[in-house]
């Protein structure tokens, strides 16, 4: 397949190190809070308090997404600012 | 069924031939001087950005099918079914950290399928072909179901229905929406998809939010239908004399509930045409980028959920829980926007089917027709390849649908989900480390299906007596007699234990682990990064040795 391979890209950076322990831990901790928490079923699994006539169950998961969208966007943060020092 | 409603057919074939349009006009966005390799056909040029990944990876996951049965779920009382919620929290901080590893030593390999990686990680060609194998036979079922999905809106548009309408009368219009489908995909490649995605995206998100803004209002508010749905779960449950239906999952299924969440979220960038739209973008920070941003997908999915509910309330009443959420708009909406509805669900299908097909056809090409048949295979007969098994892959799916039981598919696809994330200590365990041994991980995964396949046929339906196999995607783990969970992951810890063990004692034993092709440094490479040895593309060409 190295024939009609597109051109290599400019090549200008090196490649880079990886996270330190410290980043890393600060990322786990950050994306733990969505993995772990809409998985922990008993916490939500009750009828009130209602919201606007919607059970709890079903608001609490709606606003689990905007909570894991913001801790997600913290650690892409965390990461490029991370590489950007690094390079 | 009643009569064809005109006007929404008018509405979904003005929306069908504007992305057929669309689909052949792809072909030439962003275009390269020729279509003709795997990377420009398969992967769109591997050079999306974050917008139009956002819509293409969207579109790939949030199918017709997921549309459809989603809301039927709730709709006939099942509520486990929300479980596709939590679902779709939990998988994007999970890719977050490993998809990056997987696209930037994708990148630096020129790797295509998962199974390139596999091939060029462990040096086995077996382990390689059980990982397209799986990813092949996952997807053809899943692309059936799509098909289904389009069915269904043409039924409630009068179209095709009717139990005495012959073969062909019953199944044309779906027939010419796949060989459209089909032509496209075969000239534009990944491209078409990525543009079609754009206007799926857009009547989904509109249809959406319009009906979860009216039809509450029209029915009293959210506590009326909470209150129309609890009352038919109870009716049902009077009727049975057992507790068949719930608006909430019961405390035995809290294990149910979070195991299938998560074992899902593990299963979807398994899939082939997850990790094609991943491969197919510009750097690796459009990945992490659209891990934060695709959340707005799963609200809009809980949204979509809760009208399984609506359609209670609105006295939608059928027989098939499928039908459910298009007889709701066709009974509560004029008729022009019914049909800007039902084409936001038939197109809600072509974008997937698009590519899941090129992403079965890139796998065939690459790991089994380029290692096995014709290791000499050049770019453009890669290419060629490709482009006819994605004609085949659909004729398959096709023949799915239209001759083999319904059933069928459901089960396969249950089947798939099951069969897929068995690949997930080849490919994710594999970006971390290399302590696996490729033949350990072979056995593993052999374990896997073969356990995953037989607790799956052991399950009779919890609420239909008639079926006895292949019932639940759920099952009771060994010594445990109370929680059920979702096999897919039952199975994994297998896997898991066979390759660990078996692993000890293929390295003690010395047996060979097989040469790896990548280094550290691959997996954290990004777009223009230097190349870690000069002499590196003589290397990176995974031969079929």
């Amino acid at each position: 397949m190295s024939t009609a391979k597109p051109a290599p890209p400019p090549r200008r950076r090196r490649p880079r190190p990886p996270l330190p322990t410290t980043t890393k831990i600060l990322l786990a901790a950050l994306l733990a809070v969505p993995i772990v928490v809409p998985l922990v079923v008993p916490l939500y699994d009750r009828e009130s308090p209602e919201l606007g006539g919607v059970p709890f169950f079903f608001w609490f998961q709606f606003a689990l997404i905007p909570v894991a969208a913001i801790m997600t966007s913290a650690a892409y943060l965390v990461v490029t600012r991370h590489e950007k020092k690094s390079r | 069924m009643n009569g064809i409603d005109g006007v929404a057919l008018g509405v979904f074939l003005f929306f069908f031939l504007l992305v057929t349009v669309l689909g052949f006009v792809a072909a030439r966005w962003h275009s390269a001087h020729t279509l003709d390799n795997l990377d420009e056909w398969g992967l769109g040029g591997r050079g999306f950005g974050t917008f139009v990944a956002w819509f293409l990876i969207g579109g790939d996951l949030y199918t017709a099918y997921t549309f459809i049965a989603v809301p039927a779920a709730l709709y006939a009382g099942n509520a486990i079914g929300f479980f596709a919620v939590p679902y779709t929290i939990v998988v994007y901080p999970i890719i977050f950290i490993f998809l990056p590893r997987l696209w930037s030593v994708s990148h630096r390999h020129r790797y295509v399928t998962p199974a390139d990686f596999v091939q060029g990680r462990y040096g086995s060609r077996g382990l390689s072909l059980a990982v397209a194998l799986t990813g092949i036979l996952a997807t053809l079922p899943y692309i059936a179901l799509q098909l289904v999905g389009i069915q269904v809106v043409l039924e409630v548009m009068g179209l095709g229905g009717g139990e005495d309408a012959s073969l062909i009368e019953r199944d044309l219009p779906l027939l010419l929406a796949f060989a459209i489908l089909a032509a496209y995909t075969y000239t534009s490649g990944l491209r078409a998809p990525a543009l079609i995605a754009f206007v799926k995206d857009a009547l989904i998100y509109v249809v959406i939010l319009v009906a979860v803004i009216y039809l509450p209002i029209h029915f009293g508010g959210w506590g009326e239908i909470f209150s129309a749905a609890g009352d038919k779960v109870e009716a049902a449950n009077e009727a049975a004399g057992r507790p068949v239906a719930g608006l909430m999952p019961s405390e035995l299924a809290h294990w149910a509930y979070a195991s299938l969440a998560l074992g899902s979220a593990l299963a979807l960038f398994m899939y082939p045409h997850s990790i094609t739209a991943v491969l197919s973008t510009g750097n690796r920070n459009v990945i992490r980028r659209n891990a934060a941003l695709l959340p707005a997908y799963s609200f809009l999915l809980g949204l979509l959920a809760l009208l399984g509910y609506v359609a209670i309330a609105a006295n939608v009443d059928v027989d098939n829980a499928q039908l459910a959420i298009p007889q709701l708009f066709e009974n509560e909406f004029p008729s022009w926007f019914a049909g800007v509805a039902f084409a936001a669900i038939g197109i809600g299908a072509l974008v997937p089917a698009a590519i899941m097909s090129i992403a079965a056809a890139n796998l065939w090409t690459r790991n089994i027709y380029k290692a096995f048949l014709k290791p000499d295979a050049t770019p453009r007969q890669e290419a060629q390849q490709a482009k006819l098994m994605s004609l085949v892959v659909k004729l398959g799916a096709v023949f799915f649908v239209l001759v083999l039981p319904g059933e069928l598919a459901i089960n396969l696809q249950l089947l798939g989900g099951i069969w897929i994330l068995q690949t997930l200590p080849a490919i994710v365990i594999g970006l971390y480390t290399r302590w696996l041994h490729r033949w350990a991980l072979l056995a593993g995964w052999a374990a896997g299906m073969a356990y995953g396949t037989w607790l799956a046929y052991q399950q009779p339906s919890p609420t239909n007596p008639d079926i006895t196999h292949f019932g639940s995607s759920l099952a009771l783990p060994p010594f445990v007699d109370d929680y059920k969970l979702y096999i897919a992951l039952i199975a994994l810890v297998l896997n898991l234990l066979v390759a660990g063990v078996l692993t000890v004692g293929l390295r003690a034993g010395g047996v060979d682990p097989g040469v790896d092709q990548t280094r550290p440094e691959d997996y954290r490479a990004d777009a223009g990064d230097v190349g870690v040895e000069e002499d590196l593309d003589a290397a990176e060409v995974p031969t079929s040795g």
